[in-house]
């Protein structure tokens, strides 16, 4: 399989900073105004990748069409989408994370759903990237929606055995996911495992609160980390943007020099 | 009563010669560097490779033994070892090492459930069901067997298996819900979803109906994909195996039951004559 643009990008990044940011939108599509204002701040806070989704239900595509080609007319970096369900993929975005929650108990969020969008995908060219999706406890919504088994958050094996197990199934990227409302990411201990066992990029999705358990997440191993909710709360997003992703390549940095 | 003490010496003596041919020293294999997802890929001769299935869940080992010296002794280019039900593992590695014996052949595991793992073979097709109703047997078995597959250092394939109407045993272990086999538009979703997710083969189980080969889904599969198609499941006259190669089959996985057949000779016969027509 030939690696696409995107994902390429995302490799040089991590190779680069030790770290890529992905600034999680939430694609509120009555409220167009928002969503633009928060792409402008990650943008300008030095985001890597502007991230669409993470919300459960049914996205028009034709909406998101035109919301993307408004938004990308003045953001350059790339578009991924991170989608709930077959809905919600056009081809205005640079990739996909093509995703099979590996720890659900119904068939379709494992292969179900993905292989009904994949003629389309394919048709559409849309570069999509095989990825494991690994449910933590306490999983939360997307947890309670994709009918997952939650991997017990003090077994670190377990969420190893199944990003290995993704691994030898053709996926590049792994998620570590909690939920949003978990009270943290994934525990250190999670994260160094489950990067031992795979070796390819592994991101942290969602929950982190504080910076502290940024430092933690990536100084353990994590390539990735998905923040949105930081971001939104905040008074000044545009100022807290930007410290957040200073910070985070800060740490991204110093995992780098420790490696070596 | 004379002319039959001599037929019986006649008999005798050929029996023993037949013996004696049967168990003779294995036979030299072009010395190939390329990983065995390579040699299925970039094929040096035309049309499909041959690849007899042994199962070592419910044969004995001297039945094993049989089966080994049969596809030894046929143009075969490397050996399936799989089964129905489960196999424990010092019995695995020894009809391993009793194959390995008798046939310098590849030998590429198709797992049957987790635990089916050994250091010794070649390769591992690392499959996934991807149209089971019960996940433990899209990645549930895979996550348990994961570790061990890690420890085995062999070769691994990410391999789908995808059963169509009505499906073989596999079907049935796998509680698998059957593609049907006239939506053509359904098992090429499940071909392309294969490739797209990082798939290096697709391995496809039909179950024979009224003995037909499924050609249509066999091109609907290779028309739509860039990866090499291994077809298994009730592969037994020359007929089968002229269909599946025209239809451009990349790897045909003939049963066990035309191993035993006549000593195997039906096997060694259809692999030849199927050989030299290409």
């Amino acid at each position: 399989m030939r690696i696409g643009k995107t994902e390429s990008y995302i490799h040089e990044v991590i190779e680069r900073d030790g770290v890529v940011f992905f600034g999680l939108i939430d694609p509120d599509i009555q409220d167009n105004g928002k969503s633009l204002k928060y792409v402008r701040a990650f943008y300008e806070g030095g985001a890597d990748i502007i991230l669409i989704g993470g919300s459960i239900g049914y996205l028009e595509t034709v909406v998101l069409d035109k919301t993307l080609k408004e938004i990308r007319k003045e953001i350059p970096i790339p578009f991924m989408l991170f989608p709930g369900n077959i809905s919600g993929l056009t081809k205005e975005a640079d990739a996909l994370y093509y995703m099979s929650l590996m720890n659900s108990k119904n068939p379709y969020w494992i292969t179900g759903a993905q292989a009904l969008a994949a003629p389309v995908i394919k048709k559409q060219r849309i570069e999509a990237i095989p990825t494991s999706l690994i449910i933590v406890e306490p999983g939360e919504t997307v947890g309670w929606v994709g009918a997952a088994r939650p991997v017990l958050v003090h077994k670190p094996e377990l969420a190893a055995a199944y990003a290995l197990a993704g691994k030898y199934l053709g996926h590049r990227i792994t998620i570590l996911e909690r939920g949003s409302g978990a009270p943290g990411p994934s525990p250190p201990e999670m994260f160094r495992a489950v990067k031992k066992a795979v070796c390819h990029p592994v991101i942290c999705a969602g929950s982190s609160k504080t910076l502290q358990d940024i430092r933690r997440t990536i100084l353990a191993g994590a390539d990735g980390i998905h923040i949105a909710s930081m971001i939104e709360k905040s008074k000044d997003p545009m100022k807290k943007a930007e410290s957040v992703i200073n910070y985070v390549k800060k740490v991204g940095r110093e995992k780098k020099r420790g490696k070596k | 009563m004379k002319r039959t003490k001599n037929i019986r010496k006649k008999i005798r003596k050929k029996r023993q010669k037949k013996k004696d041919k049967q168990e003779g020293p294995k036979k030299p294999v072009e010395p190939d560097n390329r990983t065995i997802l390579e040699r299925i890929k970039n094929r040096k001769r035309k049309g499909p490779l041959y690849m007899p299935f042994i199962d070592s869940t419910i044969y004995s080992m001297d039945e094993i033994e049989k089966i080994t010296r049969n596809i030894e002794k046929s143009m075969a280019d490397m050996i399936v070892l799989g089964g129905i039900l489960n196999v424990e593992t010092n019995y695995f590695n020894r009809v391993i090492k009793k194959i390995k014996e008798i046939t310098h052949l590849p030998i590429v595991i198709l797992p049957s459930n987790a635990g089916m793992i050994s250091r010794h073979a070649d390769a591992i097709f690392f499959i996934s069901l991807l149209n089971s109703r019960n996940p433990y047997w899209i990645t549930g078995s895979q996550a348990l067997s994961a570790p061990s597959v890690y420890a085995s250092g062999i070769e691994v394939i990410p391999t789908s298996y995808l059963v169509v109407e009505p499906g073989g045993t596999s079907s049935w272990v796998g509680d698998a819900n059957p593609l049907p086999r006239d939506k053509l538009e359904i098992v090429k979703a499940y071909a392309v979803y294969s490739e797209l997710s990082g798939k290096e083969m697709i391995c496809l189980d039909t179950g024979m109906v009224n003995s037909r080969i499924p050609e249509k889904i066999i091109k609907t599969v290779k028309e739509n994909t860039d990866i090499p198609l291994a077809f298994y499941g009730g592969v037994r006259t020359l007929k089968d195996i002229s269909k599946l190669a025209s239809a451009g089959a990349d790897v045909i996985i003939t049963s066990t039951v035309i191993q035993k057949h006549k000593k195997g000779r039906r096997l060694r016969h259809l692999i030849t004559m199927r050989k030299k027509r290409k």
